[in-house]
C-alpha cells in the first residue's frame, strides 16, 4: 500500500478524533510543531527512521522533548509507534495540515519578495486572495534579495512569478534558443 | 574569416530583444521529489494531464507519464544534471509535440525535431504536429491500390507492397534488413525524378551513431536525401528520445499524408524501441509482464503502426479526420498515404518470440530475412515461402501481376523438389525442367545491394523466366545475361518499356521481349 493512503487515514482519523473532543485547534498545534521538528532536526528523523530503536525508546524521547503536547497528540504518537508507521509520521502531520486547511477552509500562500514590503501591501493581497478564493488565506512573507525586483507568490501549485529574475531568465532563454 | 561590423551586431540583438516576450502569468508548479535514471517524481502538478510537457528550471523538458494519488511520474528529454530534489517543474499546457515542414527534407533531427546535422535551423513554414496522435478512423481510409515500387525484384514480384500498408521486415541481425529499406528508399529517387516524389522517412531508433552516419552518407551518395528525412535517436541518447522516435518519424510522415502527399516510413527498429520503452516502463515502476515488457507493449507498437494508411480521396470528407492538429486545419487534402516499413530483429530466427509475434500480428505482411539463405548468397536473403502481403496483387501493375503471378507457387514447388532430389540421381525431364527453371529464378532474383531495378525491367527479366526462356542459358551466366539483355532492352526497346510501365501488356511487348532475348542469349548459348 503506498503510504500516501495510508497516511490520509491516520491523518483523518487524527482530525475525526480532535473534532469529536473539541479540541482540533490545540491538536492542530502540536501537529505543525510536531512537523516542523521532524523536517528540520535530523537527529529525531534519524530516531524515527532507525529499526534499531526500540518503540519504548522512542516513546520516551517524544514525552521528553513534547511534554507539553496534549493527549490526544500523545497518544497518535504512540499509536504510530505501535504500527511500526512511525518513519511516515512527517507525512501524517502534512497530510493532516492538509486536511486542516480544507476543513476550515483556509489557505497558505507564501509571497517572496525582493526587499520588505509594507503590512498595507500584504492585506490588501490577502483581502484579493481572499475574494477569489473564498478562504481564509495565510500570507507568508519571504524576502529573497536573488529576485532583483518583483515578487513571486505561490499558493498550492499555483504561481505567479513577476520577479525580474525570471524575466532576465527568460530573455536569456528565448536569445539563446 | 568575414568582417563583423559591431553596428550590425547591435541592431540583430536588438531585433531580437524586441521579440521576446516576459509577461507574467499564471503558472501551474510542482517540486521535483525524486529525479534519476532520466525519470522525475515530481509533488503538485494536480491539474496536469497524461503525454504533457513540463519544465524545468534548467529549460530541461520532460513529458508526464505517470499520473499517481501522490505524485507524477515524468521521463527527462535531457540530461538529469542540474535538476535537484525541490526545483520547481512548469506546466506548459502543450502536449509532446514537433515542427514539421518541408524545410526538413534533406535532414537529420531529433526525437523533437531539433537539427543535429549542423546544417542550421530548419527553414520555411512549420506545422506543430503531435508526437502521439490518434490514428484515423474508418471512414477516413480506403483500401490501398497502388504499388509501393521497392526496386527490389523478389519483393515486387512476389510480396508487393501498396502505398498505405505495413510491411515488416524480420530476420536475424546482418541478414539485409536496413539494406531493403533504405533500397526502398533510393528507389524511390526515380519517382522524385519524374515529379511526383514519395516522401521518406527513415527512424533510426537505438542503432549506433557510426551506423546512422553511414546510412546518410549512402542516401546521400544516391541522391535520395533530397526527399527524405532521417530521425536519429542513437543508442546514446536517453531511453525515452528512444521510444518516441518512432512516433516523432509518424508524426512527420502525417504531415506528408494530410497534405495528399504518399510517404514512407522505416522504423529501424521496432526491437530496440520496445527495450527502449520496457526501460522506461520499469523506472517507472510499471508491473513488468512478459520477458519484462510491460502489459501495453502491444498498444505501443499497434497504436503506432495504425498510423500509417491510404486517406480516402474526397478532400471533403478527409478535412473532418478526427484529431487533427490545429496546424493542419484547411490544409488538409485527401489521397495521401503512409506506408510503414518496421524492421525487427530476431535472435536465432525465433520469431515466436514476445515482440516479433506482436508485430507480425500487427501488419499487413512480412518480409522473412534468413542467415543461411544469406551465407549462401542468395541476397536479398528472402524466404519466400513464409514472407507474405496480405494486400497482394491489388499493389501491383497489370504487367506484373500477369507476369509474375505463379512465381511464388512455383518457386516454392522448386525448393520441394530441389530438397528432394539430393536423394537420387535419376530424374525424370518434367522433374529437371522445373528444377532448371527454378535455379533461374533463384539467379534472377538476385540483386546487389542498393542497386534497384525499375519495375518494367522487372517485368521484362522475369517474363522470360516464366516463360522458360533462360533454359539453355548455363546457370552461372544468367545475371551476366540479364544485364545484357536489359541494356539492349533499354537501347533498343525503350518504348516498349515505358508501355509496360504504363500497364500494357499483350502481344505486341512480350514479342518485343522474346525477339530481344533470342538476340542476345546467341551469345550465351554454347
Amino acid at each position: 500500500m503506498s503510504a500516501h493512503r495510508f497516511a490520509v487515514r491516520y491523518a483523518q482519523s487524527l482530525i475525526d478524533i480532535a473534532t469529536e473532543m473539541n479540541q482540533l485547534d490545540a491538536v492542530f498545534n502540536d501537529v505543525q510543531e510536531l512537523h516542523e521538528a521532524l523536517t528540520t532536526s535530523e537527529d529525531l528523523y534519524n530516531l524515527f527512521h532507525s529499526p534499531i530503536v526500540s518503540g519504548d525508546k522512542k516513546m520516551d524521547v517524544v514525552a521528553a522533548v513534547f511534554p507539553h503536547f496534549s493527549p490526544i497528540i500523545a497518544k497518535f504518537v504512540q499509536l504510530a509507534i505501535h504500527k511500526r508507521r512511525e518513519a511516515h509520521l512527517d507525512e501524517f502531520c502534512a497530510q493532516f495540515i492538509e486536511l486542516y486547511h480544507e476543513l476550515k477552509k483556509t489557505g497558505v500562500a507564501t509571497l517572496t519578495v525582493s526587499s520588505d514590503v509594507s503590512s498595507d501591501v500584504v492585506n490588501k493581497l490577502k483581502g484579493t486572495l481572499e475574494q477569489q478564493t473564498g478562504k481564509t488565506i495565510q500570507v507568508d512573507v519571504t524576502v529573497d534579495p536573488s529576485l532583483i525586483s518583483g515578487y513571486i507568490l505561490q499558493m498550492g501549485d499555483r504561481r505567479i512569478d513577476a520577479s525580474v529574475s525570471r524575466q532576465l531568465n527568460d530573455i536569456r532563454k528565448q536569445l539563446l534558443a | 574569416m568575414a568582417q563583423v561590423k559591431p553596428d550590425e551586431i547591435s541592431a540583430i540583438l536588438r531585433q531580437q530583444l524586441a521579440g521576446v516576450t516576459s509577461a507574467a502569468e499564471l503558472e501551474e508548479v510542482g517540486t521535483v521529489l525524486q529525479v534519476g535514471d532520466g525519470i522525475a517524481r515530481i509533488y503538485g502538478l494536480t491539474q496536469v494531464q497524461a503525454g504533457e510537457l513540463v519544465e524545468f528550471n534548467n529549460g530541461v523538458q520532460a513529458v508526464v507519464l505517470n499520473l499517481e494519488e501522490d505524485n507524477v511520474g515524468a521521463v527527462l528529454f535531457g540530461d538529469s544534471e542540474g535538476i535537484k530534489e525541490g526545483d520547481s517543474v512548469k506546466r506548459t499546457r502543450r502536449i509532446a509535440s514537433i515542427q514539421v515542414g518541408e524545410g526538413m527534407l534533406g535532414r537529420v533531427v531529433d526525437t523533437l525535431g531539433r537539427p543535429i546535422d549542423g546544417k542550421g535551423p530548419i527553414t520555411g513554414e512549420l506545422f506543430e504536429m503531435p508526437i502521439e496522435r490518434k490514428a484515423p478512423g474508418v471512414i477516413f481510409r480506403q483500401p490501398v491500390h497502388e504499388p509501393m515500387q521497392t526496386g527490389i525484384k523478389a519483393i515486387d514480384a512476389m510480396i508487393p507492397i501498396g502505398r498505405g500498408q505495413r510491411e515488416l521486415i524480420i530476420g536475424d541481425r546482418q541478414t539485409g534488413k536496413t539494406t531493403i529499406a533504405l533500397d526502398t528508399i533510393i528507389n524511390q529517387k526515380e519517382f522524385f525524378d519524374r515529379g511526383e516524389p514519395v516522401f521518406c522517412i527513415y527512424v533510426a531508433c537505438g542503432q549506433k551513431a557510426s551506423t546512422v552516419a553511414g546510412i546518410v552518407s549512402t542516401l546521400e551518395k544516391y541522391g535520395a536525401m533530397q526527399y527524405t528525412v532521417v530521425v536519429a535517436a542513437p543508442a546514446s541518447v536517453p531511453a525515452p528520445m528512444q521510444f518516441f522516435a518512432p512516433m516523432a518519424g509518424a508524426a512527420i510522415g502525417e504531415y506528408f499524408r494530410d497534405t495528399g502527399r504518399p510517404a514512407l516510413i522505416a522504423y529501424d527498429d521496432l526491437s530496440k524501441q520496445a527495450v527502449a520503452y520496457r526501460e522506461v516502463s520499469l523506472l517507472l515502476r510499471r508491473p513488468p509482464g512478459r520477458e519484462a515488457y510491460p502489459g501495453d507493449v502491444f498498444y505501443l507498437h499497434s497504436r503506432l503502426l495504425e498510423r500509417a494508411c491510404k486517406l480516402n480521396y474526397n478532400d471533403d470528407i478527409v478535412a473532418n479526420m478526427n484529431d487533427l492538429p490545429d496546424s493542419l486545419k484547411g490544409k488538409v487534402k485527401g489521397g495521401g498515404s503512409l506506408t510503414a516499413l518496421p524492421i525487427i530483429e530476431t535472435q536465432g530466427g525465433d520469431v515466436s518470440a514476445y515482440i516479433p509475434t506482436n508485430v507480425i500480428s500487427i501488419t499487413d505482411g512480412q518480409i522473412f530475412l534468413e542467415s543461411n539463405l544469406f551465407n549462401s548468397g542468395i541476397r536479398p536473403a528472402i524466404n519466400v515461402g513464409i514472407s507474405v502481403s496480405r494486400v497482394g496483387g491489388n499493389a501491383q501493375i497489370k504487367p506484373m501481376k500477369k507476369v509474375a503471378g505463379t512465381l511464388k507457387l512455383d518457386q516454392a514447388q522448386y525448393r520441394e523438389l530441389e530438397a528432394f532430389s539430393k536423394f537420387g540421381s535419376d530424374l525424370d525431364a518434367a522433374t529437371k525442367a522445373v528444377l532448371d527453371k527454378g535455379a533461374r529464378n533463384v539467379e534472377i532474383l538476385k540483386q546487389p545491394n542498393f542497386s534497384p531495378v525499375s519495375v518494367e525491367k522487372q517485368v521484362a527479366i522475369i517474363y522470360l523466366g516464366m516463360k522458360g526462356l533462360l533454359m539453355d542459358v548455363p546457370l552461372n551466366k544468367v545475371r551476366e545475361f540479364e544485364s545484357d539483355f536489359l541494356m539492349a532492352m533499354e537501347t533498343r526497346a525503350g518504348k516498349t518499356l515505358d508501355e509496360l510501365r504504363a500497364g500494357k501488356y499483350d502481344d505486341a511487348q512480350t514479342d518485343v521481349l522474346e525477339q530481344i532475348a533470342k538476340e542476345v542469349k546467341a551469345k550465351y548459348v554454347a
